[in-house]
C-alpha cells in the first residue's frame, strides 16, 4: 500500500482527513463572502455569548455561527425571519464534518446602501457643525405663532393643537401642510420650511411627521431639507417620532421632541403659569418695595436713637442738670446779699436820723437868731402876708362844704355809683342814695322820682 | 425684521425680574429703588398686555402664502380632498 493516489485504486481515508480536506476546500475555493439570506432557527448561548443560526434562502441553507466579539458589534438585533446580508468565511466545523459560516458582519438587508449614503451625509453635515449644540437657538418663551409643518390629516395636528389649547388656550397657529412620506415628500418638506423662513409673523417651527409608517423616515434624511432647517431664521423643534432611528432633520433641529405632543409643549407656555408668575413678581415688586421703605424707617429711627444724635438731647439734659442744681445756689446768693444790704441799711438808719435831726435844729436855730435882724420893711411886709394868709384861710373854710352842710344843706349820691344828684333822670325808684350830713349820712330808697318844672332860668349846662 | 420691532413677553418678563431682584437686594437707594419699582411695573404692565393681546387663531397656509382658517373637521375627509384636488391650485380645508 502506498500513501500515494491512484486512479485505479481509491485511497483509504479517515473522516478526520475527508474533513481536513473538505475545510482546505472551502475556505481556499469559497473563502470570505458575503451571504444574503433569511435568519432561521436563531439561538444564543448565554454562558459563551456565541450565536448559532441558520442562513437560509428558497431553496437551501447553511449554517452559521456568530461569535461573542463580532456578535458584539452588532447595531442592531438578529432574529429569525430577518432578512441579512452576512459576510464570513466559508469553512467545515471538523468534529461535525459540517460545513458552515462563521459571520463576522451582519447588516439588514436593504438598507445597506441608503444606510452607508446616510452614513457618509450624517459625517459630512457634521463636520460643518450643524449637529452642534451652541448652534442650537433657544425656544421663544411665548411665541406670537407657532407654525407645524405637518400632514393637516394626521393625528398629529390633533394632538397638537389640543395640547397647545389647553396649555395657552389662545395661541394663533399656522399650518403648513406637507406630505410626510412618500415621493416628493423631502421636496415638500424643504418648500415648506423656505415658505415658514420668508415670513415674519412666525417665531418658533414645529417640523412634525405624525403618522406615517414607523420605517420611511427617508424624506427627514434629505439633506436640502436638513439646510432649510439649518436657515430658518426661528428656532425648529423636530417631531419625527422615532426613538431609536435619529433622522438628520431630529439631528439639525434645534429641540427634538419625541412626540408631537412634546414638541407642542415645548413650544407653548401654560398661560396658567405665567399669569402666576406675573402675579408673584408683581407681589414680590410690592412686598420689596414696603419692605424698603420699612427698612429705612427702622434705619431711620434707629439713628435717631444711637448716640451720635442723642448727645445733644443729653447734652441739653446735663446743662438743665446743671442749671437745677445752680438755681438753689444762686437763689441763696441773692438772699444773703439782699440780707447784707438789709444790714447796712439798719445800721446806717440811725446815724442817718441823727444827721438829720442835728441839720434841722442848726436850720432852726440859724433862722431864730436871723429873725431880729430882718429890716423892718421886711417885717411890715411879712406881718402882712400873714394877715392875708390867715383871711383867705378863713375863705376857704367858709367855702368847704362842710361849712355848708353846718348850714342845714345836705348832698345825695347815688348809691351805687356815688355820682352826685343832680337831675331826677339819675335816679329810678327803688334805687338806694346815700344822704350826707354835717355829722350823719343817711341811706335811703326812692320810692317816686317827681321832677320840678325849671324856673325862669336857663337850664344849666355842667 | 418687523419682529424685532416690539420687545418680547419675555424680555419684559426679564425686565420686571431684574426689577424685583433689584429691588429684593436692598442695594438701591431710596429714589432708585422707586425706579426701579415703576419699571417692575411697566414691564408688568407689557407682559400683561402681550398675554391680553394674544388672539387664538388656527389658519391653514395655501399657496402664494395664502391662509385660511383651519377648521377641525375628519382627518380622513380631508386627506381625500387634498387628494381628490392634487395638481389643482389651493388646498381646500
Amino acid at each position: 500500500m502506498t500513501p500515494q493516489a491512484s486512479p485505479a485504486l481509491p485511497a483509504i481515508l479517515t473522516p478526520s482527513e475527508i474533513a481536513r480536506r473538505m475545510r482546505e476546500i472551502a475556505e481556499g475555493s469559497i473563502g470570505r463572502v458575503w451571504v444574503e439570506a433569511e435568519v432561521s432557527n436563531y439561538r444564543k448561548i448565554l454562558r459563551s455569548g456565541h450565536a448559532y443560526f441558520v442562513l437560509k434562502d428558497a431553496q437551501s441553507q447553511i449554517k452559521a455561527a456568530l461569535f461573542a466579539q463580532a456578535g458584539g458589534r452588532l447595531k442592531f438585533t438578529l432574529k429569525d425571519g430577518l432578512k441579512v446580508l452576512a459576510f464570513g468565511r466559508v469553512t467545515v466545523y471538523e468534529p461535525q464534518g459540517e460545513y458552515q459560516i462563521v459571520v463576522e458582519q451582519v447588516e439588514p438587508r436593504g438598507v445597506g446602501a441608503a444606510e452607508l449614503a446616510l452614513r457618509e451625509l450624517k459625517e459630512k453635515l457634521e463636520k460643518e457643525g450643524l449637529f452642534a449644540a451652541e448652534r442650537k437657538r433657544p425656544l421663544p418663551f411665548l411665541p406670537r405663532r407657532v407654525a407645524l409643518v405637518t400632514s393637516p390629516t394626521s393625528a398629529a395636528v390633533k394632538d397638537m393643537l389640543t395640547v397647545m389649547e389647553r396649555r395657552f388656550p389662545r395661541m394663533n397657529v399656522l399650518i403648513v401642510p406637507v406630505r410626510v412620506q412618500g415621493a416628493g415628500a423631502a421636496k415638500e418638506l424643504e418648500a415648506a420650511m423656505r415658505a415658514v423662513s420668508r415670513r415674519a409673523d412666525l417665531d418658533v417651527v414645529i417640523l412634525g411627521r405624525g403618522g406615517g409608517s414607523a420605517e420611511d423616515l427617508a424624506a427627514f434624511n434629505d439633506e436640502a431639507l436638513a439646510r432649510a432647517i439649518v436657515d430658518c431664521p426661528i428656532p425648529v423643534i423636530s417631531a419625527v417620532g422615532h426613538e431609536i432611528d435619529v433622522t438628520i432633520a431630529d439631528l439639525v433641529a434645534d429641540r427634538r421632541a419625541l412626540t408631537p405632543s412634546e414638541a407642542a409643549e415645548f413650544a407653548t407656555p401654560v398661560l396658567a403659569d405665567l399669569e402666576e408668575r406675573l402675579r408673584e413678581l408683581a407681589g414680590r415688586a410690592r412686598a420689596a418695595l414696603a419692605e424698603d421703605v420699612r427698612n429705612r424707617r427702622q434705619r431711620l429711627d434707629d439713628l435717631a436713637r444711637s448716640r451720635g444724635l442723642a448727645r445733644p438731647r443729653d447734652l441739653i439734659e446735663r446743662h438743665r442738670q446743671r442749671l437745677d442744681g445752680l438755681t438753689p445756689r444762686l437763689d441763696g446768693a441773692l438772699r444773703s446779699f439782699a440780707r447784707r444790704l438789709r444790714d447796712r441799711a439798719d445800721a446806717l438808719a440811725p446815724r442817718l436820723q441823727a444827721a438829720l435831726r442835728t441839720r434841722v435844729d442848726r436850720a432852726r436855730r440859724e433862722a431864730a437868731s436871723l429873725e431880729p435882724r430882718l429890716s423892718p420893711a421886711l417885717r411890715t411886709s411879712l406881718a402882712r402876708r400873714r394877715e392875708r394868709l390867715s383871711g383867705a384861710a378863713g375863705r376857704l373854710e367858709a367855702l368847704s362844704p362842710l361849712r355848708v352842710l353846718a348850714r342845714g344843706y345836705s348832698m345825695t349820691r347815688h348809691g351805687r355809683t356815688g355820682e352826685v344828684l343832680r337831675r331826677a333822670s339819675q335816679v329810678a325808684p327803688g334805687d338806694l342814695v346815700r344822704t350826707t350830713l354835717e355829722r350823719a349820712e343817711i341811706v335811703s330808697k326812692i320810692t317816686e322820682v317827681r321832677p320840678v318844672p325849671p324856673r325862669d332860668e336857663q337850664p344849666k349846662k355842667e | 425684521m418687523a419682529k424685532d420691532k416690539e420687545k418680547k413677553f419675555e424680555e419684559h418678563l426679564q425686565a420686571l425680574e431684574q426689577s424685583v431682584s433689584a429691588l429684593e437686594g436692598g442695594e438701591l437707594g431710596l429714589e432708585e429703588s422707586l425706579v426701579a419699582y415703576e419699571e417692575g411695573v411697566g414691564a408688568l404692565k407689557k407682559c400683561h398686555e402681550i398675554l391680553d393681546r394674544a388672539e387664538k387663531k388656527v389658519a391653514i397656509l395655501l399657496k402664494g402664502d395664502a391662509e385660511e382658517p383651519f377648521e377641525n373637521r375628519k382627518a380622513a375627509d380631508r386627506e381625500k380632498e387634498e387628494r381628490g384636488k392634487k395638481g389643482g391650485g389651493d388646498i381646500d380645508f
